[in-house]
């Protein structure tokens, strides 16, 4: 579907903790256990009494070091989550109200109170009426413990070029003139 | 539920608990088919008047000649556009804008967010509509103050539908609310949300013989006599008679009722019948339904909502328990689909409804109101 596909850039759980980042851990204890084998041969060849040269420097006994790992990064993903794409239809002084529309199943929506507090500082100003956001829930997995998360993230959207505007306004006056319009 | 014969006139309520919306479906003889609004199943999106209308074998493509939307909000339009597209031989009817072109022009810059998914479901059903028109060369006809929408007139069936509503002062200030709209949820990170009363919504008097029957919309009463059901009150020229068959306006609320409507408008021990609305402000109240009751025995509602025990949707038990602890305030709007089907033999004299119920429709007396 074209709209799963659009949201699903957006979905901030998915993307910071994705099951398919399980794999790059792995990797790293390979790599992990080779350097420590390698260190141990190093060792072992400066101290034997055998005349044998030995450049430290030798690039073939260095094991590549992935110097923008991120092990943390890594180390988190999300298990099961829950995902809805919102829009805001009633604002209160220290909540607001959004209907919300279950991206996982789509069917019967939701209704939802949110408290302002919730919302981050940079997704204030974006909260208005007819604001779309969206909230994923799930369980975290960071650096091997399970924690809850909640996060909400507002919409953004770049305006409507002239073009848009333009085509808009051709479409609008097409209609109008050719439909049987009976007043 | 059978096909009409020729001789039965027949309203059919449609509802599905507030959320999804309502529609009506009315036989006037003869069959001659017109359907006021549409609603969907949140399962299938499929319009249940038009699902209606073909489990009983109605010719969709022929027999329905007319379609009606009273307003374009998300509880009155939903699945019109598939309705339209199988009814091949209807008219569509809208309310009347005195600008169309900036009309055309929000519809237009709200579908064009549809990729971004933030279009109104109610301007995709408006486009849609519109393009189904533009293909088949057909004709919208606008809906405003007394205004004959269909007629047909043969030996034994004389038929008029006629919209009360809007007024000329209503279809001239949406003109501002037009802009509002445009300027205020044009941005593709933003759906559009109605906050306006429903004054844009279309009332419908329709007129076989000599029976009578009145469709309230979602029309409200306000203080200001140029709009609403004042202004149908005061200025109507079409009101001959009074309608022996109400459909309560805007879900039973206390905005949509006032005494002189019921005193002028409906014959004594009409049958009166409405749809809930369940999302936030839940209607209608305890003390309308009794307010209507002294009205008219003969009270109907497509469902209603005994059980006030709203909950989120059904999931997984340890991501319902991670919600809950977010967010103990999210509550699933339910669907309830009933009917309220009522029928009655145009070639008697006197008027005499004959009422079927069907799916979770409930007739509505002293006894379950308190349970509510």
């Amino acid at each position: 579907m074209e709209g799963d596909t659009a949201l699903k850039d957006h979905w901030i759980l998915d993307r910071e903790h994705s099951n398919e980042q399980v794999k790059p851990h792995i990797f790293r204890i390979i790599i992990d256990s080779l350097e420590a084998k390698v260190d141990e041969r190093k060792k072992y060849l400066q101290n034997s009494n055998t005349n044998i040269e030995f450049d430290s420097n030798n690039d073939f006994l260095k094991i590549p070091k992935f110097e923008s790992f991120n092990s943390d990064y890594y180390n988190n993903y999300i298990g099961k989550s829950q995902n809805w794409v919102g829009h805001v239809i009633e604002i209160m002084h220290d909540k607001f109200t959004a209907k919300l529309q279950d991206s996982n199943y789509p069917g019967t929506y939701e209704i939802a109170n949110f408290e302002m507090e919730e919302i981050s500082q940079g997704d204030k100003d974006l909260l208005t009426l007819g604001a779309i956001f969206y909230w994923s829930v799930g369980f975290a997995y960071e650096k091997g413990q399970v924690s809850k998360k909640s996060i909400i993230r507002f919409k953004r959207s770049a305006y409507l070029s002239e073009n848009d505007i333009d085509n808009i306004a051709d479409r609008a006056s097409f209609f109008d003139k050719n439909i049987n319009w009976d007043d | 539920m059978d096909l009409p014969s020729n001789n039965i006139l027949e309203t059919t309520l449609i509802g599905t608990g507030g959320g999804y919306g309502e529609s009506i479906v009315l036989h006037l003889g003869n069959q001659n088919w017109i359907v006021v609004d549409s609603c969907v199943d949140p399962k299938t999106n499929n319009s249940l008047p038009l699902e209606y209308l073909k489990s009983i074998g109605v010719k969709v493509e022929k027999d329905v000649k007319l379609i009606i939307c009273t307003h374009w909000h998300d509880d009155h339009i939903l699945g019109i556009s598939k309705l339209f597209e199988a009814a091949k031989n209807a008219v569509l009817s809208i309310t009347k804008t005195s600008d169309r072109k900036k009309f055309l022009q929000l519809v237009e810059l709200d579908y064009h967010k549809v990729e971004s998914n933030s279009s109104i479901s109610s301007t995709i059903e408006l486009k849609n509509c519109i393009s189904i028109a533009n293909n088949r060369r057909g004709t919208i006809k606008t809906a405003s103050e007394d205004r004959v929408l269909f007629s047909s007139n043969n030996s034994k069936i004389k038929i008029e539908v006629i919209s009360l509503s809007p007024s000329d002062f209503v279809v001239h200030e949406f003109n501002e609310e037009i802009s509002t709209l445009m300027k205020d949820f044009g941005n593709p990170n933003k759906k559009i949300v109605f906050n306006t009363p429903n004054d844009k919504s279309v009332v419908i008097l329709v007129k076989i013989n000599d029976h009578r029957i009145l469709l309230g919309s979602d029309l409200e009463v306000t203080d200001d006599p140029r709009k609403g059901w004042l202004c149908i009150l005061n200025k109507s020229q079409c009101i001959d008679a009074k309608s022996t068959i109400f459909k309560i306006p805007h879900h039973g609320s206390s905005t949509g009722y006032h005494k002189r409507i019921w005193d002028e408008l409906i014959a004594e021990n009409a049958i009166a019948k409405l749809t809930p609305w369940n999302r936030g402000n839940k209607l209608p109240k305890k003390d309308m339904l009794e307010k209507y009751l002294n009205h008219t025995p003969r009270l109907y509602s497509t469902s209603l909502n005994l059980n006030n025990k709203s909950k989120p949707r059904k999931r997984d038990r340890s991501l319902a328990k991670a919600i809950n602890k977010f967010n103990s305030s999210l509550i699933e709007i339910k669907y309830h689909l009933g009917i309220v089907k009522c029928s009655a033999n145009l070639n008697t004299q006197n008027v005499i409804w004959k009422v079927n119920l069907h799916d979770e429709a409930i007739q509505i007396t002293a006894n379950n109101i308190q349970k509510l």
